[in-house]
């Protein structure tokens, strides 16, 4: 029996003979050319929001600024108001054009069933489930 | 011509600098290549494997964390590329089972290789090495001719030290006794 010793040193020299393979000439602009593509998709996959961080501030300043009049319309006395002692919405609210306004509900005479109402919440919610997964589903796409 | 670490490319690449992507591939597409084609057994497919798995690498090179080798990482990305072609063609192939390990006149061997030419050497020890299951080609190639350590090779292939022990020491065998067996033949009908 040989030592192992000897069966390494006879394994490497073979597999140093074996020598290693070379790819084709234009492997390189080959792989470059796909690497460049691929940067360039990831770059064009980077999502704008639709609606801008400064847009949804102003949404919300608006929605914010309309709740609080409707809320001052609807009741001169109201609680909030009183509380915060707003001076400019009580000229506002003092305005008799604004009076007319606020008193005008136009929700007075829709009424809807309770089962409308149930199923609508019901389908609401399933369109937020589908889109949550929709999103990952794309998320997911994207990412391989 | 690159003199720079593997982690100063990768920086660069992570910056922006998709071109210092090339001088990893560059470095990298020897050894890349001939793992895949010692796999597959196919030069359009070891080449289409090979590429994929740099592009693969670009694509996760921010998933890649700095703790083993880069040369290990994409190792293991052509490895399982590699193993993946031959899922879905089925072609894995049974290595023989050789039993009759005999180390007896091994000194000879250096010698009846020596005495072939250098293109058909190179290709009696490839043709021994297919004989050889997918992954003992791999350790052995990783092994003898990338020199890597037990330890990196353990990352590339997902096995633990000992096994790669085990298969070294199996594997050598095997190979050594597959080149015996062809090449006594040729040496009988060189003389």
């Amino acid at each position: 029996m040989k030592p192992i010793k000897n069966i390494e040193e006879i394994t490497k020299y073979i597999i140093k003979e074996a020598q290693i393979e070379s790819p084709s000439e234009d492997f390189l602009n080959k792989v470059m050319n796909s690497v460049k593509l691929e940067s360039k998709l990831s770059l064009s996959k980077v999502y704008q929001p639709l609606i801008s961080k400064s847009a949804w501030l102003l949404i919300i300043m608006v929605f914010f600024a309309f709740s609080i009049f409707m809320l001052a319309g609807n009741s001169e006395n109201s609680y909030l108001l009183s509380k915060l002692n707003v001076s400019f919405f009580n000229k506002i609210t003092s305005i008799k054009v604004f009076e007319n306004i606020s008193s005008i509900n136009i929700f007075k005479n829709i009424h809807f069933s309770s089962t409308f109402t149930y199923s609508f919440v019901f389908f609401s919610i399933l369109v937020m489930l589908q889109l949550l997964v929709i999103k990952n589903y794309f998320n997911k796409q994207n990412n391989i | 011509m690159n003199t720079e670490p593997d982690e100063y490319y990768i920086e660069q690449t992570l910056n922006g600098n998709v071109n210092a992507f090339a001088f990893l591939v560059e470095k990298y597409k020897h050894m890349v290549y001939t793992l895949t084609i010692r796999i597959v057994k196919n030069k359009e497919e070891a080449e289409e494997v090979s590429q994929d798995s740099f592009v693969k690498a670009f694509k996760n090179l921010d998933k890649f964390k700095g703790e083993s080798k880069f040369s290990t990482w994409i190792y293991k990305i052509a490895y399982y590329a590699s193993l993946d072609v031959l899922k879905k063609n089925k072609r894995f192939v049974n290595s023989e089972n050789i039993d009759d390990f005999n180390e007896g006149d091994l000194e000879n061997m250096q010698d009846a290789l020596e005495y072939l030419h250098e293109n058909e050497r190179k290709k009696v020890i490839n043709d021994a090495l297919l004989r050889l299951n997918e992954d003992e080609r791999i350790i052995l190639t990783l092994y003898y001719f990338e020199e890597l350590p037990v330890k990196e090779i353990s990352k590339v292939v997902n096995l633990s030290e000992d096994n790669i022990k085990t298969k070294l020491f199996r594997s050598r065998k095997k190979l050594t006794t597959i080149l015996k067996h062809v090449i006594e033949p040729r040496t009988i009908d060189l003389r």
